[in-house]
């Protein structure tokens, strides 16, 4: 092999190299280049110029509309839905399990998985234009039970947030340990409505968990905390003399903001608290609640223990919150139910609601 | 030997920090659906089905949910079961299990714990995760823990 | 030269007398792991014999204007791979554009695809045989055919024996390989029409 031929093959080898890349440079120019696109937004109302090429999710939320999502993109979670009228090409495999045959005649699709390539038209609910996102301070991080968190949270300077006492934020947590890439879940507000420059979230650890084991591993006050908000149809509609609200375990969040609202605003509905938790420590906000009760009659704290011990000297209801239920509430009659805790106690409570003749109009709880 | 694409996203979820903090493989290398065959393979040797073991874990869930947070006695098993709000999807995109976790002990003190999501990974896909996961479950010995082993 | 057989006979002969799988064992890897269930083997096959027909297509012109007349035959295996996967790329960036519906059921078949060892094996075939451009046309469309047949033979008896009992240790690859080996002698069969290799 003499060096010419070294030479003729090194430089063959480095053009057809060089002549693909550049073929495929221009092919990506010109395929990959779905340009200037317009996203025409609830017939004109808005109308957005995004550069075409990521998904529906992605470019709305760099237009500051935000639309709720739990997993991040993955279809998982099927919460991103968004009414694509025309432009958004056909229905995904990955789409498949969350659109029925009804959303799929409304033209529904997960904004997450629809690929933006060229001007579309959207629908999207009207209250998702007052979502935004904050980047806040952590200032204070407080341990309510052995598993619960408190955390409260401080709004940049100038920036406030108007919420429903009720509804939710999408927290987001950070790369940390084997977790790669930030993750965001949905969390009930439990300040109160009236302070627009802090926001409140209980966070109860799950094991494997990954954004609660952020929380309770790796986050530290002072940190930088971003969240998105605020999303959910879980606030008070109050068409009733009486609110029946029953939560367990972190699902004292929105609860919490709903009873301070009704009381800071002054409406006359009276309010029935049942709390329900297993063994003692799994209580909190007990004399916070006991003061209220005391403060203001038209509300009543009826924590319930389900497994008392005679050491923790319990003199209130002993066993599930649903005997309390069953027992306390004779009617539907005027009154309204706010649920918030786990699919089980949701699923038993509502159970007893229903036999009591509350029909689905005046039940509310969050579906996530 | 090559992945098929179908298969692709599922492997992605089971990894470590995307559906779960330290996701549902472990330190195993195998590709999920040889995990599953060979663990299939296992109780087949046993004769017993996958859907059996399933039945059996969510008896013994069942029986702890009239108690939550409290050991409750079940047979010859104390279980423990705690619920948590939301619900976790499954790698498989084809459910989304309530967090409930149980955890299950039987006369001579062994004990296995396990999740909503990992009877319904067991029932419909033969899953019970890879070696080296701390929820791996042992086919073999989570049989012969639920007494389905039968005499051979 | 190229040599005198009509090319239809070569389009016919490349399904069945030298099919690629069946006779020549090429592209195993993609056809085993995805022949699992039909329906995506049916998408694989389309997907090989669309990129067989184009890459095998544009190969024979590199081959016969840019490889020929300064003789760089040692050069061409690197040459036909790059040329493969630059144009696996670009199919694929055309198809998530103009072809969306297409896209959606194929796209994700593409990557496993240009280190399909058919891919390559189809253009070594022309160059060896000295097809000329009909000749390369037909006889990668026919291979592609032929992959496509292979597969879906596999994935229906694999889809029917999800269900059946089998010895301990047979299930997946090790059935598979049995399986196509027992459809390879079955081909055997067909060799006595024609040849061409």
């Amino acid at each position: 092999m003499d060096f010419s031929t070294i030479l003729k093959t090194v430089g063959i080898l480095a053009a057809v190299s060089a002549g693909l890349s550049v073929i495929i440079s221009i092919a990506e120019s010109v395929l990959n280049n779905y340009g200037e696109c317009e996203l025409d937004v609830n017939n004109g109302k808005r109308l957005l110029k995004v550069k075409g090429g990521s998904s529906l999710l992605s470019l709305l939320a760099s237009e500051k509309i935000f639309i709720p999502s739990a997993c991040g993109g993955k279809a998982t979670c099927g919460l991103c839905k968004v009414a694509v009228l025309d432009g958004g090409g056909p229905l995904l495999l990955t789409e498949e399990p969350y659109i029925s045959q009804e959303e799929r005649a409304q033209h529904m699709r997960l904004s997450c998985q629809v690929k933006v390539k060229g001007n579309m038209k959207l629908l999207i609910p009207e209250d998702l234009f007052n979502i935004r996102e904050f980047v806040c301070e952590l200032v204070e991080m407080e341990d309510m039970t052995y598993d619960i968190k408190r955390l409260r949270m401080k709004l940049p300077p100038g920036q406030t947030i108007e919420f429903k006492a009720g509804q939710f934020v999408q927290f987001y947590s950070k790369p940390y340990g084997k977790v790669k890439e930030e993750a965001f879940r949905a969390y009930s507000i439990s300040s109160k409505a009236s302070e627009k420059d802090h926001i409140e979230l209980l966070i109860r650890l799950v094991p494997n968990g990954i954004v609660t084991n952020y929380v309770h591993t790796a986050l530290n006050v002072g940190d930088a905390v971003k969240m998105s908000g605020p999303y959910g149809d879980f606030y008070l509609r109050g068409n009733c003399e009486e609110l029946i609200m029953i939560a367990g375990g972190s699902g004292l969040a929105p609860i919490r903001s709903l009873v301070y609202d009704v009381i800071e605003k002054g409406l006359p509905h009276r309010m029935r608290f049942f709390f329900g938790a297993n063994t003692l420590r799994d209580l909190y906000y007990m004399d916070e609640f006991r003061q209220i009760e005391k403060d203001y009659p038209q509300f009543t704290f009826i924590p319930c223990l389900a497994f008392p011990k005679p050491e923790d000297n319990w003199d209130g209801v002993s066993g599930f919150v649903t005997v309390a239920l069953q027992e306390q509430v004779d009617s539907a009659q005027g009154k309204e139910a706010y649920l918030c805790g786990s699919p089980g106690m949701l699923d038993a409570c509502i159970k007893i609601l229903h036999d009591k003749g509350f029909d689905d109009q005046a039940i509310f709880f969050d579906k996530f | 030997m090559k992945q098929n694409p179908k298969d692709i996203p599922v492997q992605e979820s089971l990894r470590a920090g995307i559906l779960a903090r330290d996701g549902f493989l472990g330190e195993d290398a195998r590709p999920f659906p040889q995990i599953i065959r060979e663990d299939l393979e296992a109780l087949a040797a046993l004769g017993i089905a996958a859907g059996e073991v399933a039945d059996a874990m969510e008896r013994l869930t069942k029986a702890g949910l009239t108690a939550v947070g409290v050991p409750v006695k079940a047979g010859d098993y104390s279980v423990l079961v705690e619920e948590y709000m939301g619900r976790i999807p499954c790698p498989f995109r084809d459910h989304r299990a309530p967090k409930r976790n149980t955890e299950a002990t039987d006369a001579s003190g062994r004990s296995f714990a396990w999740s909503d999501l990992s009877i319904h990974l067991i029932r419909a896909h033969g899953f019970f995760q890879g070696a080296g996961s701390p929820f791996r479950l042992e086919p073999a010995a989570l049989a012969d823990f639920l007494g389905l082993a039968k005499p051979s | 030269m190229a040599p005198n057989i009509s090319p239809l006979i070569i389009f016919i002969a490349s399904i069945f007398t030298s099919n690629m799988i069946l006779n020549n064992f090429l592209g195993m890897c993609s056809y085993l792991s995805v022949s699992t269930e039909y329906k995506t083997a049916t998408g694989l096959g389309m997907a090989v014999t669309l990129v067989l027909v184009l890459t095998t297509a544009i190969n024979w012109l590199v081959y016969t204007f840019i490889i020929v007349p300064p003789e760089l035959y040692y050069l061409q295996y690197i040459i036909f791979i790059m040329v493969i996967a630059a144009l696996v790329q670009i199919l694929e960036m055309g198809m998530d554009r103009y072809m969306p519906d297409l896209h959606a059921k194929l796209g994700i078949f593409l990557p496993l695809i240009t280190v399909n060892c058919a891919i390559l094996g189809v253009t070594l075939f022309m160059v060896i045989r000295h097809y000329n451009f009909i000749q390369s046309v037909l006889f990668s469309l026919g291979s592609g055919l032929g992959w496509w047949l292979a597969i879906n033979m596999l994935a229906a008896i694999r889809e029917k024996l999800a269900s059946a009992k089998l010895p301990p240790g047979v299930k997946g690859p090790a059935l598979s390989f049995i399986i196509t080996g027992i459809m390879a002698m079955a081909f055997i069969g067909f060799s006595g029409i024609f040849t061409i290799q």
